[in-house]
């Protein structure tokens, strides 16, 4: 392995080889320093007293012995050290020469992850999207062999919970015309590896987009309670925290119940307030005859011209004064008071930004 | 630590601590209404919406909350947040649908307002995206006529 340092001065670091990549290995590192300091200790008797050949040769064979022990054990011995932040540069320094890239970062910021949890999953989604649309080319090869595991995992993920099917249908089909036009269009010199391999991604979408399809939800024999039996006012509150227009329409389907609920004029004007300015509505005003808003009509009038609201659970941060990327680490933080990256501002909360998706496309952009 | 006594809607006696109890508003109210001395501390208090397996773990849920901060007043922005849910919650919501419904009617009948939001954030984030699986996810038996469904099928793109 060859040596990979933080900046030139750094000693390095010892690296083990897993099915996700290599992943370094910072408590080996210091169990194996401490048993080196007794090998040399060892050493050094052997060299003053020439009659402790023996003891030398003992304890040379238990120091072997305990490095086998430490490699065999898998799970015990190896904890894995995964740092969750970048430093984001553009220019080189005494000690850093270079700049830090999109592939790099995608890399680093162990984004599969982030997809089991909840709160990142939709924020990491949308990444690959933006990815998928335009940058997937300045990726590195490495980078592009992540992205496709990490999309991987995302569509079993999807075939197994069921949750989020629109969205990652969305994904699909941009990286699928994406990749039609590189694959077809643009040619080798752009692509990084064997064309076949491109061939092979692309058949790989066609194929999750085909199961996707024919996702069957299995009919639950439930003999307990069943949404309708909810009250009307319960209805209402999950009617209410949709965001998105088609949502309501399809739930409103099912029974003439909610179909009257999800007909209410407040929550489609709850709607357009929440993804829409005043200034849009004015423009795009749809009055009924007798003079009221028509807020539905307007929520899919508006929604053509005008880009909606984004938000997720939880996103990267920037750090300004350090100019880290980082995910905010909540358990760390609560247990070691860190904050997800070694910050070295007085006020650190003070500094810290979120960062969209595209955002965080931009800040790699030269 | 004091603790009272409720009895659910199947007969059963639950014993709770006191302070997890004024989680629900419905109970606190119920404890500064009735006249607590010594004798009275052997009456349960009769809950007749919620079964004892269901008021297991609404305690399990409170014991874990209890020392959450009072939630914000309301967020216009939060309203639409349906993936902002804790890891624990989301380990403790992987539970059957009926559980899940249970749960809902329980935490709106006493009223605790931290489970109420985070399991109909649940049920929307389930619901959310399906389309026409709606009917098997939930098994709502259709009240339309499959000419009607049909109807409203096309008129859908409106």
């Amino acid at each position: 392995m060859p040596f990979l340092g933080q900046d030139w001065r750094s000693p390095g670091w010892s690296w083990i080889k897993t099915e996700d990549g290599w992943k370094r290995c910072d408590s080996c590192s210091q169990e194996l320093r401490s048993e080196n300091g007794q090998y040399t200790i060892n050493h050094s008797i052997i060299l003053n007293n020439g009659e402790e050949e023996i003891f030398s040769n003992e304890c040379e064979y238990a120091a072997k012995k305990r490095k086998k022990e430490h490699f065999g054990n898998d799970t015990a011995a190896h904890s894995f050290y995964r740092e969750k932040w970048i430093y984001v540069h553009k220019e080189s320094t005494k000690e850093r020469h270079g700049y830090c890239t999109l592939g790099e970062a995608f890399n680093r910021l162990d984004f599969s992850s982030a997809i089991q949890d909840i709160r990142r999953f939709t924020y990491v989604v949308k990444l690959l999207q933006l990815i998928a649309k335009s940058q997937l080319t300045s990726l590195s090869g490495v980078a592009q062999k992540n992205y496709f595991s990490i999309l991987d995992k995302i569509v079993q993920k999807v075939l197994d919970d069921h949750q989020n099917p629109r969205l990652i249908k969305d994904l699909l089909q941009d990286l699928s015309s994406t990749l039609g036009i590189l694959v077809r269009g643009v040619g080798k010199s752009v692509l990084v590896g064997n064309i076949n391999i491109w061939i092979c991604r692309l058949e790989t979408v066609l194929n999750w987009q085909q199961q996707l399809q024919n996702l069957q939800m299995t009919k639950q024999v439930n003999s307990g309670l069943t949404l309708s039996d909810l009250p009307l006012h319960m209805l209402n509150n999950i009617l209410y925290r949709f965001s998105d227009g088609w949502d309501i329409v399809t739930l409103g389907q099912v029974t003439p119940t909610l179909y009257m609920l999800s007909e209410d004029r407040r929550l489609w004007k709850k709607l357009c307030q929440y993804h829409f300015a005043e200034k849009q509505f004015c423009r795009h005003l749809i009055l009924s005859e007798k003079g009221h808003i028509e807020w539905k009509l307007m929520y899919f009038t508006l929604q053509k011209y005008y880009p909606t609201k984004e938000q997720y659970g939880d996103t990267l941060h920037f750090c300004r004064h350090c100019s880290i990327l980082f995910w905010k680490d909540y358990h760390l933080a609560w247990l070691l008071k860190d904050s997800g990256h070694p910050c070295t501002a007085a006020d650190p909360d003070s500094c810290f930004t979120p960062v969209s998706p595209q955002h965080f496309i931009d800040l790699f952009k030269f | 630590m004091p603790s009272i006594r409720l009895q659910g809607s199947d007969g059963e006696i639950f014993e709770v601590d006191v302070e997890l109890a004024k989680q629900s508003v419905t109970i606190k109210a119920m404890l500064e209404d009735l006249v607590m001395d010594d004798e009275g501390d052997d009456d349960p208090i009769p809950l007749t919406n919620v079964n004892v397996a269901i008021l297991k773990k609404v305690t399990q849920w409170c014991t874990h909350h209890k020392d959450d901060p009072p939630p914000p007043e309301d967020d216009e922005n939060k309203e639409k947040q349906t993936d902002d849910i804790t890891v624990w919650d989301q380990e403790f919501l992987k539970v059957g649908q009926r559980t899940l419904f249970e749960l809902i009617l329980a935490a709106n009948y006493l009223d605790i307002e931290g489970l109420l939001n985070v399991t109909c954030k649940t049920v929307a984030s389930m619901i959310k995206e399906k389309t026409e699986e709606i009917h098997k996810t939930f098994t709502v038996e259709s009240d339309f006529t499959e000419e009607e469904e049909a109807q409203m099928r096309k008129e859908k793109l409106v």
